[in-house]
């Protein structure tokens, strides 16, 4: 019981950093995704959806001290998203990590986080984006093929969200073979059931 | 993790020290985050207060969100009048797979449409900045909270829906009795009133015993009226008033019994197992066996403690 409160508190903690470190690498080289959600999907996928709930809450929570503006709340909708799609659809019906999903999870995850931060956007902030590759993307869209300002925030932020996620699954492969067996869920730790051979059954 | 969770925002679910402490830490929050409402301007100092506990208070939202399928489950146990805490607390963290339900998606889509949650997201909105500052009287509704986790207001909410039929004829009554006696007035006293709307605010504040004077009847027969309506409308005024106090009374006789109850059972088991370990000491002493002698002392406990025909654990509270 100490151990897995240990495990616990390891990858939540873990999370955190990531969400926050990350996202300050990716802001300060200028790279085409935030990784801000990283953490959370992380620590949804290796412990369950209330602790990427829970990360992304105190990430939140940190960026509306920092900014000291309690309206960031309303972002969290983005993480809590990520959180549950990753934590429900990366797991099989026997509590294992299904790989297999990844694709579809991923999908589901630039499509449902699109559609909540376009209206945030939007609303909170009048469209304004923040990144140099979103502002590139927007204003191609906008003034060179004549979109409409919300159609141009949707495409900016559809298309950044692809690398976005495509970062992110690739770190999530990347900690799921760097991370140690003690850190893992007990049923990820087991060997996969080997079908049974016909030999077995006769 | 999420049963754990609820264990400890859940009051009562918990009897470890955690849940209590989380009890009382929200409570706090709750009236820290009405403070900044008692200064007319907003220092740093302030802003940050709103800020952390508007997140504090936002994370209890979460939790309850995530967990609301153990707070159905206890509220269905409850309604079935399951009274054993153990039981309840058994039944209610049962997991899912053993559940009968197959939609177990469902209390999650059904929380934030509960007036809890309602009431709780709307107390939050003000310091977000998405309504205008005149909705900023909407964080008195974190108030709630406090009352919540209050045995009395728990009391108060026993008794509001244990009476909530003789509740809604006295206030039938009572509105009534304010509308024709305003309808009286206003057709008495023209003059005094500019509309119905003021007659109708005469009669309540002078029915209700506040009486502003900023309105008051001038002709003899106006004052006759107000007079004997003061004196009926006391009556039906003051009914509530009796109704609620009673039923407050009762329920918290009904559970200082309860909570008595369970204290004697408690020192009970207690005084059984020094019994036992007395026993148990003493025939070791003499060489006798004392699984024997354990058995014993069940059979004789169980024949003292369950009446015939009662359910084990419906005595327990």
């Amino acid at each position: 019981m100490k151990h897995n409160k240990l495990r616990y508190f390891f990858i939540m903690a873990l999370g955190v950093i990531m969400n926050e470190g990350l996202y300050g690498i990716a802001r300060a080289i200028h790279a085409p995704f935030w990784l801000d959600t990283s953490g959370t999907a992380a620590a949804a996928l290796f412990l369950e959806p209330t602790a990427g709930l829970i990360v992304g809450l105190i990430n939140n929570f940190y960026m509306a001290i920092s900014t000291g503006d309690a309206s960031n709340l309303f972002y969290y909708a983005a993480s809590a998203a990520v959180a549950v799609i990753v934590g429900v659809g990366m797991r099989d019906p026997s509590g294992r990590i299904c790989w297999k999903n990844l694709l579809p999870v991923m999908v589901i995850i630039v499509v449902v986080e699109t559609l909540i931060v376009t209206p945030l956007s939007l609303w909170m902030d009048n469209g304004m984006l923040t990144t140099v590759w979103e502002k590139i993307i927007y204003s191609k869209l906008c003034s060179d093929w004549g979109w409409s300002k919300l159609w141009g925030v949707f495409g900016a932020t559809l298309l950044i969200k692809i690398p976005d996620t495509l970062a992110s699954a690739a770190i999530l492969v990347g900690m799921n073979a760097l991370l140690p067996q003690a850190l893992k869920n007990p049923e990820d730790r087991k060997p996969p059931k080997q079908p049974s051979s016909p030999d077995a059954i006769q | 993790m999420r049963k754990r969770i609820f264990t400890i925002i859940q009051r009562g679910m918990g009897d470890d020290y955690l849940s209590k402490l989380y009890d009382i830490f929200i409570m706090i929050v709750a009236v820290l985050s009405i403070v900044p409402m008692m200064f007319k301007k907003s220092t740093p100092a302030l802003n940050t207060i709103d800020i952390v506990t508007v997140y504090i208070l936002f994370a209890d939202y979460v939790f309850r969100w995530i967990t609301y399928d153990y707070a159905l489950k206890l509220k269905t146990a409850a309604d079935l009048g399951i009274k054993n805490h153990k039981h309840l607390v058994s039944l209610t963290l049962k997991p899912a797979e053993e559940s009968t339900s197959q939609r177990v998606w469902i209390p999650f889509i059904i929380y934030p449409f509960s007036p809890f949650a309602i009431m709780d997201l709307l107390s939050l909105m003000p310091s977000l900045g998405v309504i205008s500052s005149g909705w900023r009287i909407l964080r008195v509704l974190r108030i709630f909270k406090v009352l919540h986790y209050s045995r009395a207001f728990q009391y108060i909410e026993t008794v509001f829906k244990k009476e909530s039929k003789t509740l809604l004829y006295v206030l039938i009554l009572a509105l009534s009795y304010i509308f024709v006696t305003a309808l009286i007035m206003f057709s008495y006293e023209p003059g005094t009133f500019d509309d119905f709307f003021e007659a109708l605010y005469w009669a309540t504040s002078a029915l209700t015993t506040v009486g502003y004077g900023d309105i008051y009847p001038v002709s003899n027969i106006g004052r006759f009226i107000s007079m004997i309506s003061s004196l009926f409308g006391i009556a039906v005024i003051a009914l509530p008033a009796g109704i609620v106090t009673a039923g407050f009374i009762d329920a918290f006789n009904e559970d200082k019994k309860l909570q008595a109850k369970a204290a004697r059972k408690k020192r009970k088991q207690q005084k059984q197992r020094k019994k036992e370990i007395a026993l148990m000491v003493s025939e070791k002493a003499l060489g006798l066996d004392p699984e024997t002698l354990k058995q014993d002392l069940r059979t004789e406990k169980d024949t003292s403690d369950t009446p015939a025909g009662e359910k084990e654990w419906t005595d327990e509270t």
